[in-house]
């Protein structure tokens, strides 16, 4: 999945950038397809035996949790969670007619039936392989050569294939002329000698090393996955009975499972990156989006494998996932139209103040609030402010010093979003304004006063044009602490994200269960082991969480450091922007991604 | 009324610096203790006073004390548009941060980049509200060096200078920069502004100056110094190495009428 790309700041100290790192290495990660789970694919495997008599094929066919439903709708066309004889035949014949056997270039139909075929609920859970034994042996010449061609197609969209050949050299059958697709390993080719010339031999071994190679079959996804121990925890999940100790490995490693298993693609990293990123939020919330995301997750998981254990079909994982990925990556749009419309109309007050620093106004000072265009003012102010008179009026009101803000300065106006400037700082001082802490408002500019005034005075402040001089500064300021209220109501928030941003994010990036962490509660519960399936479940979410508060905290410490950079402040005003649009992008992506 | 707060300005490299060291140094002299504080974007006002390297390379300027400016403006300087206190507390900075060196107390400012007039970041802000403290409340002798007088001084500060020293060279760019000078110190009603010529090699360099300053309160004529390039090579304060310029200070001093 891709992750946002963070802001660059040009003087990174070495533990800066060391997290930089780290980042880079989880993008490294994310940039790789985005629907990469190994339980999202259908393995594929044959292997060929030639022999004197013909040519054995047995084949494994492995279908991920999200690609059972094809096959379960041939095995058990009633559900009745049975598998049937009809659905048996009419599984080898929907095999076989999705293979292509040629001998001497004539077309032929192998013989098929099943070796193994697991039980229904193995298949939902993903983890069942069907075996079947193939045979030809009817118009091959027995004890000529003869050239042979084998292609296969079952479910080719989602297959992963792979092929090994191997020969019966004790009985002098050798194969030759081999050729194979290396990348798709869907059909070959070779031609089969009996009795073959001792002086050729090195060709055979050729053919033979072919063979016995490993396939091109393993996804990064699939590496991943084995590297963050899912295969694991399966298998021992399928073990017996737990002690107290095993089982507190087991969720020690579930966690750790989950940890790694979150940076493989599609854990909503990127979202929780993006959205960090686009509000300016704090590592405490980067902490709860990660928690909202672990609670839901976990929710979604025990109902939806709660919902697949029922007797009914419809709440089978490949069709259930599909529809909350669909409805998720809806809401992913929606959060992203929402916050790119809101910002294009300029009700979202970003630009460089996205830590609008609040807490410059001390609840028991006189704040006065200047606009960048009285600065004068601020120095009359100042040195009034250290008068007799004042002090003696601000010890009368029972304030304890006075402090003069303004939100910077007149370089600002230079760069080249000026055009959102005005709109910004007038938005800017409003929110100052509601924080309840702002006792005056000092403009030169008369529409401005009026645009603060009303809100001002309901929060009990006042607006003044500017003192030209340090006498009529002491009069003022004389007045404005004459005012003061120190019982007044003051709110100063850290910043802008609200719980209700913060739930719908959190909840579009954790409704959709993860097949794996679904296949792992399935087989706990088809093994009767469902109090330990639910609590493995629980630690894997954890592990994904503290993954994902991991993706906050790095985005959300990077992205503090570019508020130290002018430069980068210039950069700070456009990313906004770019991650609105990166999660309207994101939401149309795991739409059309979600069948 | 005693003059306390002397500001000294002048176009790059008329010699505000070699003045403002020697000017520091007669003051204290007479006694006072004297806070000079270079504020200029170019600082060199520590070797001009002869401070040795050692104590040089442990002065921070003022602007780039990230942590205290953080600290008294409740933002780091760069920060890019979050509110700011524009009335930091500064009381406790000159006695804190000032090196003191044969009677002088040092003060460096430091540059703040980019900064415009009327700029409101945290460093110039900490610089503005210091330099306004330095002339409005500070007790002691202050000798500013600074380049324009407007770039960290409003009217409100500016009523505080008692003299404004604007030092000029025999040169037609040098005394168009004072002129311009003297109409910003002006404008900030600054109350007695006066001229001091400097690198006068001649008495038709110092007729040129007269010419040209005509008018206007022209209050000496320092003379151009072999010794004075000498002794800055060597690393010596200005003030021991040209008795005659020394002297010349002591006069200028006198005639704008500190005693």
């Amino acid at each position: 999945m891709v992750e946002v790309v963070d802001r660059s700041c040009s003087k990174f100290s070495r533990i800066k950038g060391t997290r930089i790192w780290i980042l880079v290495i989880c993008l490294v990660f994310n940039t790789l397809a985005l629907n990469a789970h190994v339980l999202d694919e259908l393995s594929v495997k044959t292997r060929l035996f030639v022999k004197q008599e013909g040519i054995d094929f047995k084949l494994e066919l492995a279908p991920g949790v999200l690609i059972a439903e094809p096959f379960l709708k041939i095995l058990d066309p009633r559900q009745t969670k049975e598998i049937s004889e009809s659905g048996r035949s009419a599984f080898l014949n929907h095999v076989i007619r999705h293979m292509v056997v040629l001998v001497n270039h004539n077309e032929v139909s192998p013989d098929c039936g099943f070796t193994e075929i697991p039980a229904i609920s193995e298949l939902i859970t993903g983890v069942g392989t069907i075996y079947l034994d193939c045979r030809i042996d009817g118009p091959i010449p027995k004890h000529a050569g003869y050239d042979f061609e084998y292609r296969n197609s079952l479910e080719s969209g989602v297959a992963l294939y792979s092929l090994h050949i191997s020969s019966d050299r004790e009985n002098q059958v050798f194969i030759t002329e081999e050729e194979r697709d290396e990348i798709t390993q869907d059909s070959i080719r070779f031609s089969v000698k009996h009795g073959f010339e001792p002086g050729d031999v090195g060709h055979v071994w050729q053919a033979d090393l072919l063979s016995s190679q490993s396939p091109v079959s393993n996804s990064l996804g699939d590496r991943i996955s084995d590297l963050a121990g899912m295969k694991s925890l399966l298998r021992i999940l399928k073990m017996d009975r737990f002690s107290p100790a095993e089982m507190a490995l087991l969720l020690v490693l579930a966690a750790a499972a989950g940890f790694l298993h979150a940076f493989t693609p599609g854990h909503g990293k990127a979202l929780v990156g993006a959205y960090l990123v686009a509000n300016r939020g704090s590592v405490v919330q980067a902490v709860q989006l990660g928690l909202i995301v672990t609670l839901t997750h976990t929710a979604s998981i025990y109902l939806f494998g709660g919902l697949s254990l029922t007797a009914t079909y419809l709440f089978l994982p490949s069709r259930v996932i599909p529809v909350l990925t669909v409805a998720s990556g809806l809401l992913v749009i929606a959060i992203g139209l929402y916050s790119l419309i809101r910002r294009g109309l300029k009700l979202e007050v970003d630009h460089a103040h996205l830590l609008p620093n609040f807490q410059v106004f001390g609840k028991g000072n006189v704040n006065i609030l200047i606009d960048g265009n009285a600065a004068e003012a601020t120095e009359y102010f100042s040195l009034a402010a250290e008068s007799e008179s004042v002090l003696y009026s601000l010890a009368a009101a029972g304030a304890e010093d006075i402090t003069i803000c303004s939100t910077g300065c007149d370089t600002h106006h230079k760069h080249w979003l000026r055009i959102l400037d005005e709109n910004q700082q007038l938005g800017m001082l409003k929110k100052a304004v509601r924080t309840g802490a702002v006792d005056a408002f000092v403009s030169r500019d008369r529409s401005r006063r009026e645009k603060i005034g009303d809100l001002l005075r309901k929060k009990g402040g006042e607006v003044f044009q500017p003192p030209m001089e340090t006498d009529s500064a002491e009069r003022l300021l004389v007045k404005i602490v004459g005012r003061f209220n120190r019982k007044r109501t003051v709110n100063l928030p850290g910043n802008e994200m609200t719980w209700r941003h913060l739930f719908s994010l959190g909840f579009a990036g954790g409704v959709v269960p993860c097949p794996d962490a679904l296949a792992i509660l399935l087989i706990a519960v088809s093994m009767a082991q469902i109090l330990s399936g639910l609590m493995v479940v629980f630690a894997f979410s954890v592990g994904l969480s503290l993954a994902l508060m991991l993706t906050g905290v790095l985005v959300v410490s990077m992205g503090n450091l570019t508020i130290y950079s002018r430069a980068a402040g210039k950069i700070t005003t456009v990313v906004p922007y770019l991650t609105s649009l990166f999660l309207t992008g994101l939401g149309c992506y795991i739409v059309f991604n979600a069948f | 009324m005693e003059i306390k707060k002397l500001a000294v300005c002048g176009k790059g490299g008329v010699g505000k610096t070699t003045f403002s060291s020697v000017l520091s140094y007669v003051l204290a002299r007479k006694g006072r203790e004297v806070f000079a504080i270079d504020a200029d974007p170019n600082p060199t006002l520590a070797e001009a006073l002869g401070i040795p390297d050692h104590i040089l390379a442990d002065i921070t300027p003022i602007a780039e004390m990230t942590e205290l400016i953080a600290e008294r403006t409740g933002a780091r300087p760069g920060e890019y548009g979050s509110f700011f206190k524009l009335n930091p507390r500064v009381k406790d900075i000159p006695d804190r941060y000032a090196i003191r060196y044969r009677d002088i107390h040092f003060l460096m400012m430091g540059a703040t980049k980019k900064a415009g007039q009327g700029c409101a970041c945290p460093e110039n802000t900490m610089i503005k509200a210091l330099m306004s403290y330095l002339i409005v409340k500070e007790k002691e002798t202050v000798v500013l060096d600074m380049v324009a007088g407007t770039e960290h001084m409003g009217r409100g500060t500016a009523a505080s200078v008692d003299v404004m020293l604007i030092v000029v060279e025999p040169g037609t760019r040098s005394i168009k920069a004072a002129k311009q000078f003297h109409r910003f110190a002006r404008d900030l009603a600054i109350s007695k502004i006066c001229f001091v010529a400097n690198k006068v090699r001649s008495e038709k360099d110092e007729l040129f100056i007269k010419k040209q300053m005509l008018g206007l309160d022209l209050v000496g004529s320092l003379p151009y110094s072999d010794s004075i390039i000498e002794g800055e090579r060597g690393g010596i304060a200005i003030y021991d190495s040209d008795s005659e310029y020394r002297e010349e200070v002591s006069r200028i001093l006198e005639r704008i009428g500190v005693r």
